[in-house]
């Protein structure tokens, strides 16, 4: 008798499929299509998930392309304060497939929001399509706008110049305004700006508009960089609150379903885009729910290890290691830059030094 | 006998000497002066406060006025940076960002600012304070920057003439500098109740800058005629 399962791999079979006994060693990745060189420039986008990928991608010496840099004066832990670094540009979480878009969109000035900034407090603005990015705000419509160029000339400098982009897919909900469409990260009134029903709407994305709106980035991005290699995962952080009139496990499941199935759909139809099963690695029941956090929210580092010992396994081609990063090739064009900005950083301790020579100002080494 | 010691203390680095010239013109001293500076420069200022025999005695003192900290705003907005830089403050309103610089938000600017100065020497102000207390505390404001890049290009001093290549910032951006100084320390004097001295109105310019009658050959210090000044503005605080 036969039938068509017979001498299909034992990843195919549940009793067969591993990690049972040791859930560490669970591993669903099957069919890596390609790997990614530690000098290839990767970029990372998504939910607050892809935070993880890009520090983990970091520390093991992958090429995470950072494009919007605080001016060198600025030491790099009061430039994180202000979310430099946390991915390539400054566009701060990207829930949704169609925020992605709506970036990609207002980049290449293809849309332009009729709300270009919200109020925040008396005398301060935010960007509402990044309103975290910003702690205490803008002081000015001309300070944001002004910044909101050098963030859009950085997402396209990212978009062209990488060689990988990773996109966490997070959330199906959004708010949207009324009249253009335009899709906000948090609704109004939470970081900024005014919650008004008449202008903003609840929008819960379905599967197929995830897949249309991915589908169009991806092409899009394609125009602009034909190499690029795609990784789509889905976030298993559970949604932190839902619109929805329902418990918000019903929305979290439906929202991931929805996603997962967008990703599925564009993985199979593009080439050289995979899905990652990040999702299925966290929820698996192997795992037993072992890798939240104790608010069964956010993901533990033992669970976010798992994930990554996993992508570099099969993705980097390297067994995971903490250990400091090996050196990697840099693009003559990127290391002109870090060249420069090297330059400035010793200027400003040389003048640090000097002011510390002519006045015994000690500001300056007290910081470090 | 115990020896007479002036009634006002002035605690201090570089900037304390315009006060020490100028009372080289008057005919008994009005107050006393500890460039905490003038010896041992291979310890901090932090150091020498907490240790003994940098900072005297409080017996007799009716004003300590403190003038540590002067010259940071100096570090970033004296000599221009590599990749040169500007930064809109508010009321700005013609803020234009040239081109060859890069834009460096104010919120950033003032993070990182206030972080380092509360961290660094707003503590030593703080130290300084507690150490005279109760006697009145007042802590003097830096005199505002020259206005004139020839002049500052031209006296460099021995520290910054190696860094004139990279051209002197300008002044608007030297300004900026200063002002954010200024406010984060008028911040800190106010959440510490301390009397925060502004420079005397008759040396600054409409625009803010230090009146050229109280420059010195010097990039980032005022002058005696400056230090008078000051010395009669504590003074009248010394009577209120």
């Amino acid at each position: 008798m036969t039938n068509p399962y017979i001498g299909k791999p034992d990843y195919q079979f549940w009793r067969r499929g591993g990690g049972h006994n040791n859930p560490e060693a669970f591993d669903p990745v099957t069919h890596a299509s390609f790997t990614v060189q530690q000098s290839a420039p990767v970029v990372t986008a998504g939910s607050c998930f892809a935070q993880h990928l890009a520090r983990h991608l970091t520390a093991n010496g992958f090429n995470v392309l950072v494009t919007e840099k605080a001016h060198p004066v600025i030491p790099d832990k009061y430039a994180a304060d202000f979310h430099y670094g946390m991915f390539a540009a400054r566009y701060g979480n990207i829930y949704t497939a169609r925020q992605l878009r709506q970036l990609l969109e207002r980049s290449y000035g293809l849309f332009e929001p009729r709300q270009r900034a919200w109020k925040l407090g008396a005398d301060r603005w935010v960007d509402p399509f990044r309103p975290q990015i910003q702690p205490g705000g803008y002081i000015s419509l001309r300070e944001l706008r002004l910044d909101q160029e050098v963030h859009f000339e950085a997402v396209r400098a990212a978009i062209e110049q990488m060689e990988v982009f990773v996109f966490t897919l997070g959330l199906t909900e959004a708010w949207v305004d009324r009249m253009d469409g335009a899709v906000y990260p948090l609704a109004p009134g939470v970081a900024g700006g005014e919650y008004d029903p008449s202008e903003v709407m609840f929008v819960n994305f379905s599967a197929r508009k995830t897949m249309e709106d991915l589908e169009w980035s991806l092409n899009f991005i394609r125009r602009q960089n034909p190499t690029v290699r795609c990784i789509l995962t889905v976030s298993p952080v559970p949604l932190n609150a839902t619109a929805v009139d329902r418990h918000v496990w019903v929305s979290t499941t439906y929202s991931k379903a929805a996603l997962r199935v967008a990703a599925e759909d564009i993985a199979n139809s593009f080439r050289n885009v995979d899905y990652f099963p990040s999702y299925e690695i966290i929820m698996s029941p192997h795992a037993g729910g072992a890798y939240f956090e104790a608010d069964r929210r956010s993901i533990n580092e033992a669970g976010v290890e798992h994930v990554m010992r996993t992508f570099f396994r099969h993705y980097g081609g390297l067994e995971y290691a903490k250990s400091a990063p090996p050196e990697v090739a840099r693009s003559a064009a990127l290391q002109s830059s870090n060249e420069a900005r090297e330059a400035s950083r010793r200027e400003t301790e040389d003048m640090g030094r000097i002011v510390q020579v002519l006045c015994d100002e000690e500001a300056i080494d007290n910081v470090e | 006998m115990k020896k007479q010691v002036p009634p006002i203390l002035i605690v201090g680095q570089s900037h304390t000497e315009a006060i020490i010239s100028a009372q080289r013109h008057l005919e008994s001293p009005i107050a006393e002066i500890a460039n905490l500076n003038a010896r041992h420069r291979e310890l901090k200022v932090a150091e020498k406060i907490k240790m003994n025999g940098y900072l005297p005695d409080r017996e007799g003192r009716t004003l300590v006025a403190s003038m540590i900290g002067g010259n940071f705003h100096n570090t970033f907005g004296l000599i221009e940076n590599v990749i040169k830089f500007d930064f809109p403050v508010p009321g700005e309103d013609d803020f234009v960002l040239a081109n060859d610089r890069h834009l460096i938000t104010f919120e950033l600017m003032k993070h990182y600012f206030a972080d380092v100065m509360n961290r660094g020497f707003l503590r030593s102000i703080k130290e300084v304070r507690d150490h005279y207390a109760p006697v009145r505390f007042v802590h003097v404001c830096s005199p505002p920057p020259i206005s004139d890049s020839e002049h500052i290009a031209s006296h460099p001093g021995g520290v910054f003439k190696d860094k004139v290549r990279l051209g002197v910032a300008p002044s608007r951006l030297r300004l900026k500098f200063y002002d954010l100084h200024t406010s984060v320390i008028a911040d800190f004097c106010e959440n510490e109740g301390i009397e925060f001295l502004l420079p005397p109105s008759e040396a600054v310019t409409d625009d803010g800058f230090l009146v050229k009658a109280y420059w010195m050959e010097d990039p980032t210090h005022a002058n005696e005629a400056y230090g008078l000044l000051v010395l009669d503005q504590l003074q009248r605080i010394a009577k209120s």
